[in-house]
């Protein structure tokens, strides 16, 4: 179901890569609403990670409001948590801009430039 | 609940001064690790009771040491398990199954196949991967509370190694489960283990979460420098010092050095 890997390898932490991973299926509707997701200990198990921090990854995500774990029942996806994944992608896209506007101007850049800048990024993407 | 409680068990033992406390939290994998005459097995051994301890408290699944109907509820695997050289799996259930009252045949043969373990063959026929492999699926058949390991993967090839760690996966399932296990593989520890306890000369240099250990520390090196650093100090450092985030083995062998600041 979770169809991904976790690399300990990484400087980034493993429960953090399993929390965007998460993230990234709820926003793409993978992970729809209601939708169960594999227990604590099973994702640990599949992914071969250590429990606590498949269970680090659960908490934050629940503090982010993005899943529920019922006591007995399971982990789910909460309803409409893309807003909440979309809010928080727009603000980190705030964050990303604000930094480049900062160094394009450091960098004597003109708007024109910096606008030139961001589409061709946007182009190289998919 | 605690799986394991200790305090202050000591035990003078061969030019070892063994003092170790420690709690260890069930639901988890717990890795012992520490070099070897460190007291790994002297503590593990005084846990069992196969060692009598000078003194110190033990808690063991709540009730204390020598409480029998503690044996039921733990798997024991210490180097690697002894059986008659001359039976066969089918022999071991048989010898097995009266000491256990939730003993499960069919989980005993559900894990022999998934280990592709052999009924009919001699026991002293079996490589120590197999060997290990059966006492793990011992301990899972009786449906063991705590597993007790004293290197379950040492001496074994990777791929064994990695069937060994799939199996304590497997066993961590069930949240009422506890793995305490001593190794010197450090990248098995980094695969499976949620806490770590680092013993030294006896003595419990390090006890803590494995995640929060290994973002504790910075390895610092360049520029005079050469040692592990709590995080909270690196802020004055000067900047062409390099900075790495340590593996398990670096903290071990830092510490063991005593280049730790």
């Amino acid at each position: 179901m979770l169809n991904f890997a976790v690399s300990l390898q990484s400087s980034i932490p493993a429960y953090e890569q399993i929390k965007e991973q998460i993230k990234k299926r709820i926003i793409s509707g993978e992970l729809k609403d209601g939708e169960t997701l594999p227990s604590m200990r099973m994702l640990a198990r599949d992914l071969k990670v250590s429990i606590i921090t498949t269970t680090r990854a659960y908490a934050d995500l629940e503090n982010e409001g993005l899943i529920s774990t019922v006591q007995g029942r399971g982990c789910f996806v909460n309803a409409l948590p893309k807003e909440i994944v979309r809010k928080q992608y727009i603000n980190d896209i705030d964050a990303s801009l604000s930094n480049a506007v900062i160094k394009g101007k450091a960098a004597g850049l003109s708007l024109a430039e910096l606008l030139q800048k961001l589409e061709d990024k946007f182009n190289e993407c998919d | 609940m605690n799986a394991i409680e200790v305090k202050n068990l000591r035990k003078s033992y061969k030019g070892l001064s063994l003092d170790v406390s420690f709690t260890i939290p069930s639901g988890y994998a717990c890795g012992f690790i520490g070099r070897n005459g460190a007291g790994k097995t002297t503590t593990l051994k005084c846990l069992l009771g196969m060692t009598i301890s000078d003194g110190g408290n033990v808690k063991i699944l709540g009730k204390p040491l020598g409480d029998i109907s503690v044996k039921e509820e733990l798997g024991v695997l210490l180097d690697q398990p002894y059986y008659q050289e001359d039976w066969t799996a089918v022999d071991i259930e048989k010898a097995l199954r009266p000491y256990y009252r939730r003993w499960s045949g069919d989980d005993w043969r559900k894990y022999l196949e998934l280990f592709q373990l052999p009924e009919r063959k001699k026991f002293k026929e079996f490589s120590r991967g197999m060997k290990m492999k059966l006492g793990m699926a011992a301990a899972m058949a009786h449906d063991a509370k705590l597993l007790l390991l004293d290197e379950p993967t040492g001496g074994l090839d990777p791929v064994v190694r990695e069937e060994i760690l799939d199996l304590m996966r497997e066993y961590l399932l069930d949240e009422s489960r506890t793995i305490f296990f001593s190794t010197h593989i450090t990248s098995d520890l980094e695969k499976i283990a949620d806490r770590i306890i680092f013993i030294s000369n006896g003595k419990i240099v390090l006890d803590d979460e494995k995640d929060t250990l290994c973002e504790k520390y910075v390895l610092v090196r360049g520029g005079g420098y050469d040692q592990l650093m709590s995080c909270s100090l690196i802020g004055g450092l000067p900047s062409d010092v390099l900075t790495d985030k340590p593996t398990l083995e670096d903290i071990v062998v830092y510490f063991e050095r005593g280049k730790v600041k």
